[in-house]
């Protein structure tokens, strides 16, 4: 039986926005009601166009966001509510490798100590310089590269060095948000190929936030899809792809451009009408009703939620088998 | 068929305090009315650069120093400023890959739209505005009347993009240059762009260079490629020619690298090792051939000759020179 690692439970993370003359008060919902369990030595791909909560979602989850709403709960422990020094021991379990490596990097510090900085002290500097040596050769990186800025490397480079200093504390997890979309397409293949092996050696746990959906399709093994703070369609990668039960997920995965001419040219697409739909007011019923190609004017009023419509297969929609 | 543009043996340097970067080592490419361009390449080959180099739009310590650029017959190159303005405002449209900084905030989308009219068709202003709501409605934006007299931080990237290839259009180019013009926007939204990009050629018969780094893209849209790495053209083909019958090691490394959604299990991406070639030394062989699998000692020392096939395509590697293949067999 598979352990759950993370469990989710109605996780809610709204930003207050103060503007106008009266400061009238409104929230930004970018997660509202998200219901998720990773399990041990799993990836879980999260996908979703820009602004549908899926990073600030993947931040909540490690607490680096404070939750509105909703518990986390990690290895069976609910560290919703813990403050910093309880978080202390959970902080080396669980780690984060950033979207950005040419912000995530602080230019004034050499490689050696940004990926030392989070070991444990109670081992000693040698121990220490010892380790980042063994850790920048995981990541396929020389020894001497220690003693450099980041400014010296590269964009894939710099990728590298962010998950060695992730691996740096021996997690169990880790949210990789982005990790690649900043990257070269023959660049983006070696981090996938070691995000991969990683796991295998270290026996990691991903959630793998991204919106390059073939990317997250290659490289999990369930995928949930979200719009507008919610998820609405969560199912093994495969039978995602195969069998969309959302309106949404099937816009989407028809929308991604094949590389091989012949199926691209002969494949029908769903064109999607306008933009996502503002998460500041976000009206009543489905969330996607004004995009939606089923819609119906039940759809308008009562809002779906979430339930099996397959074997390990959810969807939030009214008409999930048409 | 005559050609709309043609480039022969391009070369464009910068001089940055760090030395001469060689971005573009004599690329030759061409177009034909109607044809859909792609030009491929991971960040930092020239391909941007070489589409900047033709319009003549490239900053200060950028220069083009060798090379033909013919365009509907004339050779752009020998063109006054004034001339080559002109070609710009009228026949050449261009958009460019970030919508989000490419449009003046301080305008009205309506201004910005009408100016080409204006400066380059003499129009007057309310003949420019006619034509501009016109044109917002052929790209898909509702209330254009509204649209028109709305700054750009109303409108949404996807809206922003469409305003450019409106901008582009606006005067009916016969060229229109879109370099990564979906790049920043979502897979939804890149999908609608897309769209509107093949109507436009169905309907008035643009041709259109597609610069991108996205191969799902190019197998969609384009009739033919080139495929660029270290400011060199390394293989160019029919599309369907480059991704069944690849011929560049560098072409097959950037198949393998990227995931096809259509293979159901146990696809292993292939990356190519290694990092692009620095172009302020730049290699005296194949650019490609530090990172090739396949090199030979030749490649290191000299750039292979590019060898024309029948059906067009052709393809600068030593592995498919003859001699090669007669003593070694056919590799790839």
């Amino acid at each position: 039986m598979k352990q759950p690692l993370v469990e989710i439970k109605g996780l809610h993370k709204h930003f207050p926005i103060n503007y106008g003359l009266f400061r009238s008060k409104k929230l930004l919902k970018a997660v509202d009601g998200v219901d998720l369990t990773i399990y041990e030595k799993e990836t879980f791909g999260l996908v979703g166009e820009s602004g549908c909560g899926k990073t600030t979602c993947g931040r909540t989850v490690l607490k680096l966001y404070e939750p509105t709403a909703g518990s986390v709960h990690f290895e069976g422990t609910d560290i919703t509510n813990f403050s910093r020094q309880q978080m202390l021991p959970y902080r080396s379990r669980m780690q984060m490798i950033f979207q950005d490596p040419y912000a995530s990097l602080n230019p004034r510090m050499m490689v050696k100590q940004i990926i030392s900085e989070g070991m444990d002290r109670s081992y000693s500097k040698k121990q220490q310089m010892e380790r980042v040596k063994d850790l920048l050769s995981v990541v396929g990186l020389a020894a001497n590269h220690a003693d450099r800025f980041p400014h010296e490397f590269s964009g894939g480079q710099r990728q590298r060095i962010g998950i060695a200093r992730a691996l740096a504390v021996n997690p169990k997890f880790i949210v990789c948000d982005e990790p690649i979309s900043s990257l070269d397409v023959s660049i983006q293949a070696q981090i996938v190929n070691m995000l991969e092996q990683l796991q295998e050696e270290l026996d990691l746990t991903y959630l793998f936030v991204a919106h390059d959906i073939s990317m997250v399709k290659h490289i999990s093994d369930r995928i949930g899809v979200m719009y507008l703070g919610k998820l609405v369609e969560i199912a093994d990668s495969n039978e995602l792809y195969l069998h969309p039960h959302h309106p949404y997920t099937e816009a989407l995965l028809s929308a991604i451009p094949i590389p091989d001419p012949d199926i691209s040219r002969a494949k029908q697409r769903i064109v999607l009408k306008g933009d996502v739909v503002s998460p500041i007011d976000i009206p009543p019923g489905c969330r996607f009703f004004q995009r939606c190609h089923r819609a119906r004017p039940v759809c308008s009023e009562d809002e779906p939620q979430l339930r099996q419509t397959g074997a390990g297969h959810m969807t939030a929609c009214h008409f999930p088998d048409e | 068929m005559s050609k709309l543009l043609e480039v022969e043996n391009l070369h464009t340097v910068f001089h940055t305090y760090a030395g001469t970067v060689q971005a573009v080592r004599g690329v030759s490419l061409s177009i034909e009315p109607g044809q859909v361009l792609g030009i491929v390449g991971e960040s930092g080959c020239g391909k941007s650069v070489t589409m900047l180099s033709i319009l003549g739009l490239l900053d200060e310590i950028g220069e083009v120093t060798k090379g033909n650029v013919t365009f509907d017959e004339k050779n752009l190159r020998d063109l006054s400023d004034k001339n080559l303005q002109h070609i710009r405002g009228n026949d050449i449209g261009m958009i460019f890959q970030d919508p989000m900084t490419s449009l003046n905030p301080a305008y009205r989308i309506g201004d910005q739209l009408t100016e080409h009219l204006r400066i380059h068709k003499k129009m007057d202003k309310k003949q420019a505005m006619a034509k501009a709501r016109k044109i917002l409605v052929e790209v898909g934006i509702p209330n254009p009347d509204q649209r028109l007299k709305q700054y750009p931080h109303e409108f949404s990237g996807g809206m922003r993009q469409r305003v450019m290839i409106a901008m582009a259009l606006i005067t009916e180019p016969k060229l229109l240059i879109a370099d990564e013009p979906t790049t920043a926007l979502d897979v939804t939204i890149q999908a609608q762009i897309l769209e509107i990009l093949k109507d436009l050629r169905k309907t008035h018969g643009t041709a259109i260079i597609l610069i991108t780094h996205d191969l799902g893209i190019v197998a969609e849209m384009c009739d033919s490629v080139c495929v660029m790495y270290g400011g060199k053209i390394v293989e160019r083909a029919h599309v369907r020619d480059l991704y069944y019958t690849t011929r560049h090691p560098y072409t097959k490394g950037l198949l393998a690298s990227v995931p096809n959604p259509h293979e159901v299990d146990g696809q292993k991406l292939t990356p190519i090792a290694g990092q692009p070639p620095d172009l302020i030394n730049p290699p005296t062989g194949c650019p490609f051939a530090a990172r090739c699998s396949y090199a030979m000692q030749m490649c290191t020392v000299s750039m292979p000759e590019v060898i024309r096939y029948e059906n067009g395509a052709e393809v600068a590697c030593f592995l498919h020179h003859r001699q090669v293949i007669e003593q070694k067999g056919r590799m790839i």
